[in-house]
């Protein structure tokens, strides 16, 4: 396993930020209480490889992964996605850049008082921006025949009609996979997309986005905490702690002392440097 | 340990954290506002003029009052309910205007969706000048500018409506969770599409909530614009406070009465209805 030093990652970002799918260079986040959540990060990912993202909580990875589309500003560092300067992309450049990028988020963010169509369909926003598409009712026939596809390849289709509210945390997740299918987007960023589910319903949703990502040849970042997961799904695990990077490299290289010093958190959160 | 460790317990001060004082004296600030709020209570009983001839003479002008209103007249409740019904009317149309308005300029106000500080300042102050000036105050204004009747009524109610119905919206949008916002965001959506997707469906059933209060709040509000000669039962009730016609005003008063709190049975009605009683606790 790559022990990260300075000196390895800054080389290793270098090297392949340019033909890359992902490059983050020095990228920082500071919370405005003073909590330093990111702190130097340096990431390469490559056009169609599957990265899993390892650290104990508060470690930084749902910070990390927001900053990659700017969901949440970063305060210092340099991010290029598929090409483009994140950080100096204007308004209209960045939501383009977003249109590219899908998320699945750790706390499956849905909007509860609208269907589930509406909810895929959603997905479209970034590619047509018509108000069309702000709800089912409302959008254009193939919009909706793509948006049931999509369903369909999440198994959900009978459930199009329904309130979003009414699902099961499972259901839901894959209604926001189907989302993201919707968005025909070339990165997946993936938070911990199997927290809140039981260990089977977590094995069919990793199942299922394995089976796009692998289908759509998508690029994938992917936070878990579940190791056994990790060693299904990913080609490479990158660790954070404390909001740095702690290790990078091949998952089948992991050892006994690196999983142990991924999960002893300091007494003292390293990242609160007030 | 084998041993029992008879050494005392250090003092507090000497280490481990301190537990606050249970009482903190009040601030001077709190003193001087008891002081001065003090003050203009017993300089403003001193002023009133309570001379004990008018004290003794306010039971038996109440009764007066009362005697004359008692049994009510029923000579006019035709055009009564005529004059009761554009109440209503007025009240409706006011509130549906007002929510309508409000919820454009609730959007501009909240701190997460303006487009700009300064929008957010100048709707914010919007939002407060239309919530402080008291509704018959904008009746008389209204008045002026077009005229005697309901459409004064129904402006007065507008603006009221939109005062307090964009505070709560503008305050319901900044709390709302960031989680479907985000998702929004994250698909490359604009800003209109993430307001309209996001932000207005989550927010629904407070606006909802929100806006039947306004409607019961309107229909109490309509019944007294007619004092200042905005339109609906008010004006008679003026009329016939001033002609004396006492068991008119009563009528009018019971008409009053039962509209109101039919309004606020309906809207309770409506709101567990349309909100399907939230969590229970039970
Ligand atoms: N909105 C916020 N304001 C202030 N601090 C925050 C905020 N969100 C997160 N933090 C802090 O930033 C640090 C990183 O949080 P983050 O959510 O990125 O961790 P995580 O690795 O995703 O944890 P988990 O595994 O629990 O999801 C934590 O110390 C957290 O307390
Ligand atoms: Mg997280």
């Amino acid at each position: 396993m790559n022990r990260v030093t300075s000196a390895t990652h800054s080389t290793r970002a270098l090297d392949t930020a340019a033909g890359g799918m992902i490059g983050v260079r020095g990228l920082a986040h500071r919370y405005p209480d003073g909590t330093q959540a990111l702190d130097g990060i340096d990431l390469a990912v490559a056009t169609g490889e599957a990265v899993v993202l390892l650290g104990h909580n508060a470690s930084g990875k749902s910070t990390l992964l927001k900053a990659l589309t700017r969901l949440i500003e970063p305060t210092a560092g340099a991010i290029t996605l598929d090409g483009t300067d994140v950080i100096a992309a204007g308004p209209r450049e960045l939501r383009d850049v977003r249109r590219r990028v899908g998320t699945v988020f750790q706390s499956i963010n849905l909007v509860d008082q609208v269907s589930v169509l509406s909810n895929v369909i959603h997905g479209s926003l970034g590619r047509q921006s018509s108000p069309r598409n702000w709800f089912a009712w409302m959008a254009a026939t193939d919009t909706r025949d793509e948006a049931m596809e999509c369903l369909e390849r999440v198994g959900l289709a009978p459930f199009a009609a329904r309130r979003a509210d009414q699902l099961s945390g499972g259901q839901r997740q894959r209604v926001a996979i189907a989302r993201v299918l919707m968005q025909r987007s070339r990165i997946v960023l993936a938070d911990e997309p199997v927290a809140a589910l039981d260990p089977r319903a977590g094995r069919e949703v990793m199942d299922l986005l394995w089976r796009i990502v692998t289908e759509e040849k998508l690029t994938l970042v992917c936070s878990l905490h579940q190791l056994e997961l990790a060693e299904s799904y990913g080609d490479r695990v990158v660790a954070l702690k404390n909001g740095r990077l702690l290790l990078d490299g091949r998952i089948g290289d992991l050892s006994r002392d690196d999983l142990a010093a991924l999960y002893t958190v300091d007494v003292a959160p390293a990242g609160d440097t007030r | 340990m084998s041993r029992l460790d008879t050494r005392p317990m250090p003092a507090p001060s000497a280490g481990g954290p301190r537990s606050p004082s249970r009482f903190t004296r009040p601030g001077w600030g709190a003193l001087i506002t008891v002081l001065v709020l003090g003050g203009m209570a017993v300089h403003g009983v001193s002023r009133l003029d309570l001379s004990p001839e008018r004290l003794l003479n306010a039971p038996a002008r109440t009764w007066d009052f009362l005697s004359r209103g008692f049994p009510p007249a029923t000579d006019r409740i035709p055009n009564l309910a005529e004059a009761m019904l554009e109440t209503i009317e007025m009240a409706i149309i006011g509130t549906a205007l007002g929510v309508l308005f409000s919820l454009p300029i609730a959007l501009l106000a909240a701190r997460n969706t303006t487009p700009h500080s300064w929008v957010h300042v100048a709707a914010k102050s919007l939002l407060t000048v239309m919530r402080s000036v008291p509704d018959l105050v904008w009746a008389m204004v209204f008045v002026v500018s077009v005229g005697l009747g309901p459409i004064a009524g129904i402006l007065t109610i507008m603006v009221d409506t939109i005062g307090f119905a964009g505070r709560f919206f503008a305050e319901r949008i900044e709390e709302l969770d960031r989680g479907p916002i985000d998702a929004l965001r994250s698909t490359g959506a604009t800003r209109l599409s993430v307001m309209a997707c996001a932000v207005i469906p989550t927010a629904f059933p407070s606006f909802t909530g929100t806006s039947l209060y306004c409607l019961e709040k309107s229909v109490r509000g309509a019944a007294v614009l007619g004092l200042v000669g905005a339109g609906g039962i008010g004006v008679e009730l003026n009329v016939a406070f001033q002609l004396r016609q006492f068991d008119t005003a009563m009528t009018i008063i019971i008409m009053i009465l039962v509209v109101v709190l039919l309004a606020e049975r309906l809207s309770g009605v409506a709101r567990k209805r349309m909100l399907d009683g939230g969590a229970s606790v039970r």
